[in-house]
């Protein structure tokens, strides 16, 4: 009698039987949270040109501090290396770029204007990346057609160093130890080029925070973190719809946010709303970091890197 | 066999109910019942014997069945005079309450005396002339109130002492109550009058009532049914006569499997060759088909959905359903326009009792009245109502936010039946609504648009009404029309910014004509007419052509389209009966069906020129067989055919141009037997094969306005094996077991080209042309049953084993930097991955109460009891380097209720 009636109380109680041991989604890692290495945003300045123009790529990595993707003064990983391709998307659709095979290309020894050809515009640590757009990229298309322009696929691999002393390796990349990103580079005729929106001050609980200064915060509290823009920030410009009307349109830029360390509230917030509650580790930390990677939603970039340290609590 | 021996001396004019013979063999289950004439057929006294002055009795063999009906009646014992042909004719006329064990209703062989007397007598002096009648009174089943004929009402006793009818000369102190209930007794003694009531397959009754000098006392006597599930026995799933396959379930048993919801129509994914959809989906998988492809009818006429959003309830109350015909494949031709299955949720066609139902449990409640409002019982007619309120509790589980997730959807049905001497007519009006509305606070951003912000809303609603008007010409020649007016409108929303909402007037007119030449050939023409207006409103803040480009300029589009729609299918159908003139021994069907469909698009969607009215057709020839081998023990069954089945609405409209896409087709063959093993236990084995083709898939080349974005280029193909086993509720147990081992693949032609490896597609990859079927479930397992306790306690369970559905597997994605997304990097062929088995159990305890006029069902149901994992989807990270999955639902305590009066 006790054998069912003990069976029945776990029927009753529910249980999962064949050891649940798959993670669950909320195991899952957050957006915001940076806990390897990852690329949190691509620039070019500008964010538009015309054709001939010559435009600079950078990169935001991001990295806990102490691992070894942290990120140095040049501004990549300290063990990666960083290859730069961009490649105008072609006019069949192809929304890819480069379709650069890396085990056609010796990185040791290959000629400057070979690479060039095969579309590579950077390589980091050592080159900084820019590209120059053709000059006829807009040739063959209608007046309408060249005002909306044509995209560059800008590309980038961030591959462990260590790479380069292996040609097969590099041949046959393991995409699991790669981190890669793409972007898209507006080439066009329009008046009113785009340009990247400014991020003037970081902000912590109201307080702007100077340059290059740590903000040192206490453990398991709340902060709000917040940009202020300067003035002219938010552009407008004229867009010329379907049906020919021109619209002076004003930009919606979006703020996405990461932390190495706590917990982000928010992982998205809407203009104007730039601002997202951090709620910190219960435990001390000696170095952390803020991003806040700012979007016009035209191609215009802008970022924010804010150290942080978690000290004693003071009683606040 | 169990074989009982009764001995039976009954008059000719009144029967004594018939009781076991106490030497019955020892070694057969006992009897706690013996078989009792439940409607009492008198026969006619044969005129010769009659004029001869002749008595005589019979002595007969009866062959009765568990269900109470007589196999054979054998004459051991002949009495000559016309008395025998007499006597076996009442017999067969007559209606009969099976044996039973402990075990249940058992068939059984029994002797039986029927006697012919002579009611005339000459008139002698009586010395005991019958005393007047002092106590009388009808006799009903509690709950129910039906009278109670057969039952026999004792005086057994007065003033606590013993009484002896012999001693009292004109009384009656036992009678046998009438088809009304209605008993008489004559010259009971006054005083304490001790009762007792006795009827087979009710519970025995004792009561005291006082009886005075000079004064008649007339009662009102109840009893109470030993198994009242027994009404509600309706089959279900019960092939209709010239389908293939049969698959039959009570109401009774579907309202306590637990999971169900006490929801007929949620059986059927307990059923054979029918596929585990995700929870909430509601989403019907037959046979390898997608969902779209079967078609779900209610009395026939074809409706958009079967299932409320929730995907755990119908949207017919359950109360006013009498049979779902659940057709895997290898259906006739009278259904059309789909390739994979059908199911047709049958409603009541009579309203043999009156009564109103309340139940609810935790998605849900609902009221239900059945009856004869004018107590005349020429009119019938059936009201339910029935209405969700979980977007009322969810509230109180999110606590003080903002965040809004509020699913409704209520129900409603309205059927009318009036009585005619000849024809059968029905009108019958329902109809559904069905809105989920999902919200976050509005300083939390739904992802990183500003045009995807606000609420979500969906909102469905589907109303019918239609007529039934069946017309027998002559007893050879029959008519059935379905004429029925519906609307269907969508509507779904994402804020101020997205929106669809759509509109379709409907009519469908079914017709057939049956036709009977010969006991041997019946043909039935018929048609199957849709027809309709159309319409719909586009917007969205984001030019659809541009919707995957980040850094586009946002451009509102709205635009709308609207047309009309007719499709007159006809088709023919022979069914022969070559054997026994006509019986269902042999039946072999062949048929055919002509599908025609044309339809306009017109508005926006059409572009500045009204496009050509777009026509189609094709034909779908048919057959199917059955041999009952052995009668009603051994059947083979084989159906064949072709099933075009037309664009769906989106699929088929011009897009600034004409349509270019055609009827999808099937081509699908099933072979398989049934076979009974015991009067209880029986099982079927299906073998199918579905061959599909000219598949309907997005055009990858699609340009935008202007072209069509679908094309008639995909295939697939689907097989497996199909096994259910069954034990009928005989008894107190019941249950089945059904298995399904398939494999389901599609092709299409954006993955490759077949024989053709340079073919690469970057998204999609290259390899084999033949991926699985996005609900291709390797192994189906289910078992469910249930047993009745004392006391009418019951319980059931359920187990349920399914293969995991296939799944694309990602392992890392590459930073879209303007989007802020990842685009995924897939491993291998598209569902080249599985997700874990899903694996259940589920328990219900239940307690029916019975009172003298109403009936209370309560029970828990412990959906979920143990389970496995039970993954529903993949869900991945930010870069799909982690994967989880999101689990389907947890264990879940269902307290429901069910109060059902009659009045």
């Amino acid at each position: 009698m006790r054998t069912p009636l003990l069976a029945l109380v776990a029927l009753a109680s529910g249980c999962v039987i064949n050891s649940d041991k798959w993670p669950r989604p909320r195991d899952l890692t957050p957006d915001w949270e940076v806990s390897e290495t990852r690329i949190l945003g691509i620039r070019a300045d500008p964010p538009e040109i015309r054709p001939g123009d010559t435009v600079a790529f950078d990169a935001l990595f991001g990295a806990p501090p102490g691992s070894d993707g942290e990120v140095g003064d040049n501004g990549i990983p300290a063990d990666r290396s960083v290859l730069w391709l961009a490649c105008p998307v072609d006019d069949e659709g192809n929304g890819f770029g480069c379709l650069t095979d890396l085990g056609d290309v010796d990185l040791a020894t290959a000629d400057p204007a070979d690479l060039a050809s095969l579309g590579f515009v950077g390589f980091e640590p050592g080159l900084a990346p820019s590209y120059t757009a053709p000059a006829d990229l807009l040739d063959g298309l209608d007046e309408q057609a060249r005002l909306e322009g044509r995209y560059v696929l800008v590309q980038l691999l961030a591959f462990p160093t260590a790479l380069l002393q292996d040609p097969d390796a590099l041949a046959n990349l393991d995409f699991s130890v790669v981190v890669s990103a793409y972007k898209r580079l507006v080439v066009s005729d329009a008046p009113t080029p785009n340009h990247n929106p400014d991020i003037g001050v970081f902000v912590v609980d109201g307080l702007p925070i100077p340059p290059g200064a740590v903000v040192t915060v206490e453990p398991d509290q709340r902060y709000d973190l917040s940009v202020a823009l300067p003035e002219g920030a938010i552009e407008s410009y004229d867009y010329e719809n379907s049906d020919g009307v021109v619209e002076q349109r004003v930009e919606e830029p979006y703020a996405s946010w990461y932390t190495t360390g706590g917990e982000m509230l928010e992982e998205v917030t809407l203009w104007p709303r730039l601002e997202a509650t951090w709620q910190a580790p219960k435990e001390t930390l000696d170095r952390g970091f803020w991003y806040i990677v700012l979007r016009d939603r035209r191609g215009g970039v802008s970022w924010y890197t804010q150290e942080f340290t978690i000290g004693r609590p003071t009683g606040r | 066999m169990l074989a009982a021996l009764m001995a039976l001396a009954l008059p000719a004019r009144a029967q004594p109910a018939p009781e076991p013979d106490p030497g019955a063999p020892a070694e057969e289950p006992a009897l706690v019942a013996g078989p009792a004439i439940a409607a009492y057929v008198e026969a006619p006294y044969p005129p010769e014997a009659e004029a001869a002055g002749i008595e005589g009795t019979v002595k007969l063999r009866i062959s009765l069945s568990a269900a109470g009906e007589v196999d054979e009646v054998e004459v051991i014992e002949p009495a000559g005079h016309g008395f025998d042909e007499a006597a076996v004719d009442a017999v067969l006329a007559m209606e009969w309450t099976p044996a039973r064990t402990a075990e249940g209703p058992v068939p059984v062989v029994f002797d039986f005396d029927y006697g012919f007397v002579l009611r005339e007598q000459a008139p002698t002096p009586d010395p005991a002339a019958p005393l007047p009648v002092n106590l009388d009174g009808e006799l009903v089943e509690m709950a129910t109130r039906d009278p109670i004929a057969g039952a026999v009402v004792t005086v057994t006793a007065v003033d606590g002492q013993p009484v002896d009818a012999e001693a009292l000369p004109g009384a009656e102190l036992s009678a046998q109550t009438d088809e009304q209930g209605r008993f008489a007794l004559r010259g009971v003694p006054t005083g304490q009058a001790h009762l007792t009531v006795r009827h087979v397959g009710h519970v025995s009754e004792e009561r005291d009532v006082e009886v005075v000098e000079g004064q008649a006392t007339t009662l009102k006597l109840w009893m109470r049914a030993e198994a009242y599930r027994d009404n509600e026995i309706v089959a279900l799933y019960d092939r209709p006569q010239d389908e293939v396959t049969r698959r039959t379930i009570t109401i009774d048993e579907v309202k306590r499997i637990p999971g169900t919801f006490g929801d007929p129509v949620k059986v059927i994914q307990t059923l054979p060759g029918a596929a585990r959809t995700p929870f909430g989906t509601g989403l019907l998988v037959i046979r390898g088909a997608d969902p779209e492809d079967s078609g779900v009818y209610i009395d026939g006429i074809r409706i958009p959905l079967i299932y409320h959003l929730t995907g755990t309830t119908s949207v017919l109350s359950p109360d006013l359903i009498e049979a779902v015909d659940y057709l895997p494949g290898g259906y006739g031709v009278q259904f059309g326009r789909t390739m994979g299955g059908t199911v047709n949720v049958r409603t009541k066609t009579t309203f043999d009792q009156d009564e109103i139902v309340w139940g609810t449990d935790i998605l849900d409640s609902q009221i239900y009245y059945q009856g004869h409002p004018d107590k005349k019982d020429k009119h019938g007619l059936a009201i339910g109502f029935r209405r969700s309120y979980i977007d009322l509790f969810i509230p109180l589980f999110l606590g003080n936010t903002d965040y809004v997730l509020k699913p409704r959807y209520w129900d409603y049905q309205l059927k009318w039946i009036p009585e005619l001497p000849h024809d059968e007519f029905s009108v019958f009006v329902y109809g559904f609504d069905d809105l989920l509305r999902v919200a976050t606070p509005a300083d939390v951003a739904q992802g990183s648009d500003q045009d995807t912000q606000g609420a979500l809303a969906v909102r469905y609603n589907s109303h019918r009404a239609l007529v039934r008007w069946m017309h027998p010409f002559s007893e050879r020649l029959s008519m059935e029309l379905l004429p029925s007016v519906g609307i269907d409108s969508g509507e779904t929303g994402l804020g101020q910014d997205f929106g669809l909402r759509s509109t379709n007037l409907l009519t469908q007119l079914r017709g057939q004509l049956s036709w009977t030449p010969f006991p041997e050939l019946e043909v039935v023409p018929g048609t199957d007419v849709l027809g309709g207006v159309w319409g719909f409103d586009f917007l969205s803040a984001i030019n659809i052509e541009a919707i995957d480009d980040p850094l586009a300029e946002r451009e509102r589009v709205q635009f709308s389209g609207n047309g009309a729609l007719l499709s007159p299918d006809v088709f023919l159908r022979a069914n022969l009966r070559p054997l026994d003139h006509g019986s269902e021994r042999l039946l072999i069907s062949p048929g055919v069906r002509a599908n025609l469909v044309g339809f306009t698009t017109r508005g926006e969607l059409a572009g500045t020129e009204p496009l050509p009215p777009t026509l189609d057709a094709s034909l779908d020839p048919r057959i199917l067989g059955r041999w009952q081998v052995v009668e009603d023990q051994f059947a083979l069954k084989a159906a064949t055919g072709l099933y075009n089945q037309p664009p769906q609405p989106q699929e088929a409209l011009g897009v600034g141009t004409g349509a270019t896409t055609s009827f999808e087709r099937s081509w699908s063959t099933t072979f398989g037997w049934e076979q009974r093993l015991t009067p209880a236990i029986h099982y079927d084995v299906d073998l199918f094969y579905r061959q599909m083709d000219r598949l309907i898939v997005f055009d990858e080349a699609w340009t935008g306005f202007g072209s069509n974005p679908f094309v008639n280029g995909g295939a697939g193909r689907a097989y497996g094996l199909e096994i259910m086993a069954r034990h009928d509720p005989v008894g107190p147990f019941f249950g089945w077991v059904s298995y399904t081992l398939s494999r389901a693949a599609r092709r299409d032609p954006y993955v490759c080209t077949e024989g053709d490896p340079s073919d690469e597609n970057l998204l999609l990859g290259t390899g084999p042309c033949w991926y699985r079927f996005d609900f291709d479930q390797t192994h189906i397992f289910s078992a469910q049953a249930g047993y009745d306790l004392p006391f009418d306690f019951g319980i059931s369970a359920q187990v349920q084993y399914v293969t995991g559905n296939p799944a694309s597997l990602y392992d890392t994605g590459v930073y879209d930097a303007d989007s802020d997304f990842y685009n995924p990097f897939r491993v291998g062929q598209i569902n080249e991955d599985r997700l874990p088995p899903y694996f259940q159990t589920s328990l219900r305890f239940d307690k029916l109460w019975t009172f003298r006029t109403w009936q209370l069902d309560t029970y828990v149901d412990l959906l979920n009891a143990v389970r496995g994992v039970n993954a529903e989807f993949t869900l991945y990270n930010f870069d799909y380097t982690e994967a989880a999955y999101l689990r389907g639902l947890p264990f879940i305590p269902n307290i429901g209720i069910e109060a059902k009066f009659y009045p």
